[in-house]
């Protein structure tokens, strides 16, 4: 049963660091689609470098939001009453932005397009912020104990959770400016590279003040304390970080990409490792925190789900990687201009 | 019809005051249930006005057998009973969509083999005129699913009063409710005004054969 609990956390933990990878481009890309995208056609192109990828990218969401659900039903029930607020304003985001890209290019009217332009900043940025505050006041604890939850929409916003939320930010920004130095050519490719390289310093600051607030406010540092070999994933999440800016300057943006998303990676894994065997912790008194142990499904169910999950997850893995490799060229302005049918 | 069929069996095993609610059969029939062509439900009085009843057709309906009964309304306690009326309407009126839905269909296949359907231009406008009616048929079978199902919430275990969460408040309901509506009243707006912008212009003959598939 233990193993079984211990396979679904990993599992868990694996398709939030997914989503995050994938959408963190489209996130990225979307919050610099005003900056980046100088002209209509420039626009058009930006959206086409993540239109036919960036809904298969939510589904991880999903089914984050759906292995919690069947996994950790305790949890997924408790969390969603307790952050009602919030995740609604999460989800009101997400379908702003969805509809955005589809509907932006339908209407040949420039106050049209300039609408569904900011609508796609905006989402993108409170889906970042919002996701990351939301990480934040996870690996916080949230107030909660026998007579349920203490806090509102607004204690959310505390100073961890609001860093961790401008730390999401600026890591996507990183990772969807390579992404779009990558997917795109000329002009646009290289304002895309220099803009990752000029928000690489304010990264930096953020992921250190955010290492050293999580040692003051969280007790993720306990697991590392008692199983230091740990150490080891956020070194590699701090070298990837590093190895951005390095790739960079050498004009390597694919291994600068590659950097970005192993950061993402390292940066997820480096938290809930710290998390575990929590989900939410109690920030009041920890035998009220949500555990693997104390809200999970029953083994039948638990047993059920790994094996499909056996079965499924590889396959989707190899039908995205046939996604990524159609889509691998990069997007030019020339194809996009003479495109009535593209985004 | 061959998954409505399918339907209507599981749900006889399965949750039977929902099969019982929707044809508002109020008494348990030994022998095998009827079933009336025409039937108008009076709640108050916990019975029908029924016209042009076939026996034993509810059973065969329910069960594929002509002598098993269902299980009427009044072998459940009132407060385990879901909502008849709406239950029993919307239900109604779905299966008439559907068939109308169907005859359409049929009429078309069989214009369109005789490569007629262009010369019957009211007929066209019917079609037209459809095109909302698959949606609604929608929207009234989650009525009788999720209305029949009252008072559960998780049948036979949970009631719906008591899975309320207690950490929402009214406003945090309403507000959430008003929002949804007033974002998706906005989608849907937008979006029909691109379906029909989009249907006006035609199809764009040239681009059609020369696209490739996405």
């Amino acid at each position: 049963m233990e193993a079984l609990q211990i396979t679904w956390f990993v599992l868990w933990s694996v398709l939030w660091t997914v989503y995050f990878l994938l959408d963190g481009f489209v996130l990225g890309t979307g919050m610099l689609h005003l900056f980046l995208g100088r002209s209509d056609t420039e626009r058009r192109v930006l959206v086409n470098t993540y239109g036919p990828v960036w809904d298969g990218n939510e589904v991880w969401l999903i089914t984050a939001g759906g292995a919690t659900f069947a996994a950790f039903p305790t949890t997924y029930a408790l969390m969603f009453s307790y952050l009602y607020t919030a995740l609604l304003l999460l989800l009101f985001c997400l379908i702003i932005r969805g509809v955005s890209f589809e509907f932006r290019s339908k209407v040949d009217n420039p106050s049209w397009k300039e609408a569904w332009d900011k609508a796609i900043f905006l989402s993108s940025f409170l889906i970042a912020l919002l996701l990351g505050v939301a990480f934040g006041n996870i690996f916080e604890g949230l107030p909660m104990d026998a007579d349920g939850y203490h806090g509102g929409l607004f204690s959310l916003l505390n100073g961890y959770g609001l860093l961790t939320g401008i730390f999401f930010v600026l890591l996507f920004v990183v990772h969807g400016a390579l992404y779009a130095a990558l997917k795109t050519t000329g002009d646009l490719a290289q304002r895309a590279k220099s803009l990752a390289k000029n928000a690489w310093p304010f990264l930096l600051v953020a992921a250190v003040g955010f290492l050293i607030y999580t040692a003051f406010a969280t007790r993720l540092l306990g697991n590392y304390f008692r199983e230091p070999y740990l150490l080891a994933v956020p070194l590699v999440a701090v070298l990837a970080l590093l190895g951005i800016r390095l790739f960079i300057t050498r004009g390597a943006v694919i291994y600068a990409f590659g950097a970005s998303s192993l950061t993402i990676l390292f940066v997820t894994f480096t938290g809930v490792i710290g998390l575990f065997p929590n989900l939410i912790p109690s920030s009041l008194d920890t035998s009220y925190s949500l555990t693997i142990f104390n809200s999970s499904s029953s083994f039948l169910t638990l047993a059920v789900m790994t094996v499909v999950a056996m079965i499924f997850v590889p396959i989707v893995i190899v039908y995205k990687i046939w996604v990524y490799r159609v889509f691998r060229a990069p997007v030019t302005s020339e194809e996009i201009a003479g495109n009535r049918d593209a985004y | 019809m061959a998954t409505g069929d399918f339907h209507a069996v599981e749900i006889a095993k399965t949750q039977p005051e929902k099969l019982a609610a929707l044809e508002a059969i109020w008494d348990t029939q030994p022998g095998g249930t009827s079933l009336s062509l025409i039937s108008i439900p009076i709640v108050s009085q916990e019975r029908n006005i029924e016209f042009i009843t076939i026996p034993k057709a509810g059973s065969i309906l329910a069960f594929h057998n002509p002598t098993i009964p269902i299980k009427g309304l009044k072998e459940f306690k009132p407060e385990d009973r879901p909502p008849v009326g709406m239950t029993f309407w919307s239900f109604r009126l779905m299966v008439i969509i559907g068939s109308v839905m169907l005859l359409l269909s049929l009429i078309a296949v069989y214009l369109s083999l005789r490569n007629q359907i262009a010369t019957y231009p009211l007929l066209l406008k019917i079609f037209l005129w459809a095109i909302p009616l698959p949606y609604i048929a929608a929207q009234l079978g989650w009525i009788v699913a999720e209305v029949g199902r009252q008072p559960w919430l998780v049948y036979g275990m949970l009631r719906t009063a008591d899975g309320v969460s207690k950490s929402i408040d009214m406003v945090q309901v309403v507000g959430s409710l008003a929002a949804f509506t007033l974002v998706y009243s906005l989608l849907g707006a937008i979006g029909f005004y691109l379906i029909v912008k989009y249907a006006r212009k035609g199809p764009d003959i040239i681009s059609v054969a020369h696209r490739k598939e996405v």
